[in-house]
């Protein structure tokens, strides 16, 4: 092939990869595939993340347009009365009322919007949702006709609404109809997810007669600290005057930690994918050492042949990140629907839909997928520019110097082991988590080779004794291997540990929340007022149900609760106040003051139970007082205890129904247990109930099984993504399994043809083969066990608490285990049938004329 | 006086209005027609105050302007303008029932304006509210009133008021007396506009105010007196076919004796033959006035260089009958509000004789439908 000595050196290094993949395509669409799968995986993620951010952004956009500050009461709506004044005294210079409640449309399938009461008159110096201006019969329909709105433009054009037609509304459970009086542009995405009425007709259709939401204002970065405390002056206690963004960045912070644990996963299918790419660049070293030890005698460079290894993986890690973004974007369709779900559970209901792509998200991913190859391809190029001249040859040269730096190899696992482990000790962070996992994960790989070596070893002698020769040659054609085996065994190791942990992590969750939710749910039917978060049910319950749901035939009692967000110190908690007598013994508590009867007792003086993410966040024990914005001001609550919760991880605070009325003034109620008198099935009393109720709200009645399905369905749901990623690590671990034992044996081709020159049956050459790499298989499946289990403990112990706040129990999944151990094995077993196969069918004459 | 057209002002941002302006409304059968139902002013009417001085809701417009010159002692002179303009969305006899205090069929804009003569800087401010939980509103009993949000005109006494309103950047706290009484315009209160019986609005004025007080421009609060105008005006639909603005002056001379004068103007630029006005004596006699007894020749124009605009901006202004001849110069030329529409509206100056004696005197004139029509407006 290099035959003239004056050959270009651009030439070469196009010539030598490019023959070298045309021979050997596997390793090229391998590599590919890895990259292709980790820059997927990572795109789809990232595209998820980006969208759930900003559909937050433009949702808060949408309603509070371009207000610096905002006026409002934490959990609680003001009084109408108080804008009133504060306009008479010439307070508000550019400032607007709002009134909000999310509504479902049944002509719009069902869709979920935010209708938007305001003041026409004066909202424009806020938001602007017109363009230029509205025709006055509209306008004029809006302001005085009971129960009329404008819809976005788009949504007429797009469910061919006219002007006169009337929409079925669905708000807080209640059916109520609206006329449709005018529309409005909707030249940004955001726009597409609201509707507008006057504020009179959005009291009216949610009975909110004298209050408003919030006021929004402009005040001007130069008097806004002078306009404050005036305002300040005058505001009642308890109203709060605050800049929009602080409210905002709360939430944001809040679904950082979520974002930011996706992001990280995502990371480790990368790593999982470079672990791949490190090994099949190795092996294609150390397959071409006698080219490029001729090379060198030719007078090529080290540095020319590091050029050549180096151009070959950016080659390959140019197609892999693009194939990688197709692949991610089509995954996003998928990811962007679970997380945005996740998060609408979690953390705030976005009404914005259909978010575009981000080319940021696209760029970074491909650069990282490219950067990341190139890295893990330095080693091994390196190795092939060292490659001295004439030592061109053996592979026995390069056997014993891998076995000689195993040592050295298995003293730096170690190290990093260490290091890992004292990070994540040291640093109390979320990035110093996943950065010592990290650092574990690669030490443990570094070690596995060491443990490899040692149970082949093991393998050899027991093998021998049962298969005979055949036996006994498997694990030898291993050590003899190492350099690639070992690689490749590490590779398999950390791709099916990941996949292991995850696995345990999931399934220790769920355990925990299904531990909670019996200890917590202890009545026989649950009420609540359909909201449009499945974790958070804040709708108040139409005042009607609770007497006559107390009075129902085998109630025996009746609790009710009422839960609502405020804000906090620590961004937007969940307030949650109870009149359960029993409340404590049905808490799954993590620290409390004394027994349940001090406990309780406590709580009716006005002490507080708060979960267990929130005392993370805020670092809170028990005894210590808990400081809240209540509508008399600011009031301190001490803290009787602590407890799991996994409904949210924003926090919760229960308060005695009492104590909160006392401080909040307000009467509704979010949900009812009832406790049924013996003799009596909940399913039935619930059926009855839910025919027979005096409202027109639409209420959910479901007895304590049907709920705790439920909350698991959601959980489940949460998990999705989390359960999605690790079935993308499994894959690419599977693939990266595949790719290095296939091409293992691939390459010895001619070894196998001269087995069978030797006398070899096909027969024995089969089980030769499948033995090899179904050895390689179950060893590296077998050190996943240990590792994964360190891997999930560091995802349980360490980020979950970290990022979430939350504390599980540890539980053994025995199925995330075989199945890591099925992987492997399947892998393996399958990378060995088909060299063998080929083998079996090419002449043994053909065989040994094949040279790599 | 005439700045009728609050309609337009409802277009919501300020800007271009679209379509308060289009003359054939959208064709949907089921949303309110603009003008059904209202009252319109066709017969001179008694007038009974302070009852009449209040809102009129079964008209669709009215409005009150308030105007008028202001000096410190020293010289530094200043003049005002604060209009309330009300639109009734329906009339009274369709208001639906609804449960919320926001519901309205009311709403109000405002104008603020203030002109620093010394400073040469003209400050003004637009504003909407509704007649809902007293942001905005007018009475007429017990004692008048008419205020949005924090701007406002309250009677204090028979013919005192007080006058309150101010921005981020000027402020007004004036006390006004009322010297001459209530002067009806056109006949008797009623003021033609155009050949169609209703196009014309029932017009009343407070000719000669005198004032005191304290005014507000920029950082510099002064204390001032002056004289100004009151003009109240209701009406369902006033301008006629063709008429696309007007040119409406109201002088207070030093004689004692004011006048009122409006040219409606048609899509040539020529006067409308509705064009009138009055002579009030010092003791409140009212002497009508029409087309032919008043010459009117502009000696000067100026154009804005906001909107392009072109505006007339100095007049002579002859009544032969009186052996009156006036110069009416602005006293500064940028007196134009660019608000929901476009208008100038400013102080003046007048010097000039009287029977061979020179005479003096302030006012306000006010120029519309130079920057678009007025028409459709009201």
């Amino acid at each position: 092939m290099v035959k003239h000595p004056h050959i270009s050196l651009c030439r070469l290094l196009i010539k030598i990869p490019q023959r070298y993949l045309v021979r050997h395509p596997w390793q090229g669409i391998l590599v590919v595939l890895g990259i292709a799968l980790g820059v997927g995986v990572m795109v789809a993620i990232d595209l998820a993340n980006q969208n759930a951010l900003h559909a937050y952004e433009l949702s808060v956009e949408s309603v509070v347009g371009s207000a610096t500050h905002q006026i409002y009461i934490s959990g609680q709506d003001l009084d109408e009365q108080i804008y009133v004044d504060l306009r008479r005294q010439g307070l508000l210079p550019t400032a607007a009322p709002i009134l909000t409640t999310l509504v479902s449309v049944q002509e719009a399938g069902g869709t979920v919007f935010n209708l938007m009461g305001i003041d026409p008159l004066v909202d424009t110096q806020v938001r602007n949702y017109w363009g230029t201006s509205v025709p006055l019969n509209e306008f004029t329909a809006l302001l005085t006709q009971p129960n009329t709105l404008l819809v976005p433009q788009a949504l007429m054009d797009s469910r061919n609404f006219r002007i006169g037609d009337v929409l079925h509304l669905e708000i807080e459970g209640r059916p109520v109809e609206m006329k449709i009086v005018g529309s409005f542009p909707s030249s940004r995405p955001y726009q597409e997810n609201i509707l507008i009425a006057d504020l009179a007709t959005v009291q009216e259709v949610t009975g909110k007669i004298g209050r408003i939401e919030r006021i929004d204002l402009i005040l001007e970065t130069t008097q806004a600290t002078a306009q404050i405390a005036a305002l300040r002056q005058i505001l009642p206690a308890g109203m709060q005057i605050a800049p929009v963004t602080a409210r905002q960045g709360a939430i944001e912070n809040m679904t950082a930690a979520f974002r930011l644990n996706l992001s990280a996963l995502s990371l480790l299918a990368l790593i999982v994918g470079l672990f791949l790419i490190y090994n099949t660049m190795t092996f294609s070293v150390v397959q071409r050492r006698p080219l490029f030890g001729l090379l060198r005698s030719l007078g090529v460079t080290q540095k020319e042949i590091f050029a050549i290894v180096l151009s070959e993986a950016a080659l390959m890690g140019m197609v892999g990140a693009l194939l990688g973004l197709i692949i991610g974007v089509s995954l996003a369709r998928y990811t962007v629907a679970v997380v945005s779900q996740t998060i609408n559970d979690l953390y705030f209901t976005t009404t914005v839909r259909d978010v575009p792509l981000y080319p940021a998200s696209l760029s970074k991913a491909f650069f990282v997928g490219l950067g990341a190859t190139l890295l893990t391809a330095i080693p091994p190029a390196l190795e092939a520019a060292r490659t001295a001249p004439r030592n061109v040859i053996s592979r026995a040269f390069l056997e014993r110097k891998t076995r000689l730096s195993l040592n050295t190899i298995t003293l730096a696992g170690v190290g990093l082991l260490g290091t890992g482990l004292l990070i994540m000790w040291v640093l109390h962070t979320w990035a110093g988590g996943f950065l010592g996992l990290s650092l574990v994960i690669l030490g443990m790989a570094a070690i596995s080779a060491f443990i490899f070596q040692k149970m082949v070893q093991l393998g050899e002698t027991l093998l021998g004794h049962i298969l005979g020769y055949v036996g006994k040659m498997a694990p030898r054609n291993l050590l003899r291997a190492l350099s690639r085996t070992g690689v490749a065994s590490m590779s398999l190791m950390v791709a099916v540990a990941v996949s292991i942990g995850m696995g345990i992590m999931i399934f220790s969750f769920r355990q925990t929340v299904i531990t909670w939710l019996e200890q917590s749910l202890q009545g026989d039917i649950y009420i609540s007022a359909p909201g449009f978060s499945a974790n958070r049910l804040l709708t108040p319950i139409d005042p009607q149900v609770l007497p006559f749901v107390r009075n129902w035939p085998g109630v025996a009692r009746a609790d009710v609760l009422r839960s609502l967000m405020i804000d906090s110190a620590w961004g937007p908690i969940q307030l949650s106040a109870t009149d359960n007598p029993d409340i404590g013994h049905e808490r799954y508590f993590k620290a409390t003051l004394g027994s349940y009867a001090t406990l309780f007792s406590r709580f009716q003086e006005g002490w507080v139970f708060i979960s267990e993410p929130l005392a993370n966040r805020a670092n809170l024990k028990v005894g210590d007082a808990l400081q809240l914005q209540t509508p008399q001001g600011l009031h301190e609550f001490p803290i009787a205890a602590i407890y799991h919760d996994y409904a949210s991880n924003s926090g919760i605070v229960m308060m005695w129904l009492p104590v909160y009325r006392k401080y909040w003034d307000d009467s509704a109620i979010t949900a009812i247990g009832l406790r049924l008198k013996p003799g009596y099935d909940p399913q039935s009393v619930a059926n009855d109930l839910q025919r027979s109720l005096p409202t027109q709200q639409r209420l959910t009645i479901r007895p304590n099984r049907v709920l705790r399905q439920e909350v698991l369905r959601v959980f489940d749901q949460t998990f999705a993504i989390t359960s999605a990623l690790r079935v993308l690590a499994t894959l690419v671990a599977f693939i990266g399994i595949l790719s290095a034992l296939l091409l293992l044996q691939l390459e010895r081709q001619r070894e196998f043809g001269v087995l069978r020159a030797l006398g070899f049956s096909r027969h024995e050459l089969w089980r030769l083969m499948i033995l090899e790499t179904g050895l390689m298989g179950f060893s590296a499946g077998l050190l996943a066990i240990p590792s994964g289990l360190i891997i999930a403990l560091v995802l349980i112990q360490v980020i979950n608490v970290r990022s979430f706040g939350w504390s599980l129990r540890f539980a053994l999944d025995p199925s995330a285990l075989w199945i890591g151990m099925v992987i492997s094995l399947l892998a393996a077993i399958l990378a060995g049938i088909f060299p063998a196969f080929r083998l079996s069918h090419l002449s043994v004459a053909e065989t040994i004329r094949y040279d790599s | 006086m005439m700045l009728s057209f609050l309609a337009l002002a409802l277009s919501i941002t300020g800007c271009q209005p679209r379509s308060f302006l289009s003359p054939t409304p959208p064709p949907q059968a089921d949303l309110p027609l603009p003008q059904a139902g209202f009252e319109k002013a066709i017969q001179p009417r008694i007038f009974h105050f302070p009852l009449d001085q209040g809102p009129h809701p079964n008209f669709q417009t009215e409005w009150w302007y308030y105007t008028g010159n202001l000096e410190t002692p020293e010289g530094h002179h200043f003049g005002f303008q604060l209009t309330f303009f009300r639109r009734s969305l329906l009339p009274p006899q369709s208001k639906p029932q609804r449960s919320s205090a926001w519901a309205t069929t009311q709403v109000y804009m405002g104008h603020l304006a203030l002109t620093d003569v010394s400073e040469k800087r003209f400050r003004f401010q637009e504003r909407f509210s509704r007649e809902a939980l007293g942001l905005a509103g007018a009475q007429g009993e017990p004692r008048f009133g008419v205020w949005l949000e924090d701007w406002s005109v309250v009677q204090l006494d028979e013919h005192r008021y007080q006058l309150l309103a101010r921005t981020s950047e000027i402020g007004l706290d004036l006390i006004l007396q009322d010297q001459k009484g209530f002067i009806l315009q056109g006949d008797q209160g009623l003021s033609r506009k155009g050949e169609e019986p209703g196009n014309a609005s029932y017009y009343i004025s407070q000719t000669r105010l005198t004032i005191s007080g304290q005014i507000r421009s920029g950082k510099q609060a002064y204390s001032v007196q002056g004289v100004g105008w009151m003009d109240h005006e209701f009406s369902t639909s006033a301008l006629g076919k063709d008429q696309v603005g007007w040119d409406w002056f109201a002088l207070q001379l030093d004689d004692g004796s004011d006048l009122m004068f409006f040219i409606l103007r048609d899509n040539q630029g020529n006067p409308t033959p509705y064009s009138s006005g009055s002579l009030i004596t010092p003791d409140g006699e009212v002497q009508p006035l029409g087309m032919k007894d008043v010459q009117i020749e502009v000696l000067h124009h100026w154009t804005s260089p906001h909107s392009g605009a072109i505006y007339p901006s100095q007049w002579y202004i002859r009544l032969p009958s009186q052996e009156l001849a006036l110069r009416v110069s602005p006293y500064i030329e940028d007196q134009e509000l660019r608000v929901s529409f476009t208008y100038w509206e400013g102080a003046v100056k007048v010097e000039g004789f009287r029977a061979s004696m020179p005479i003096r005197g302030v006012g306000y004139v006010e120029l519309t439908g130079y920057a678009g029509s007025m028409q459709g407006q009201f």
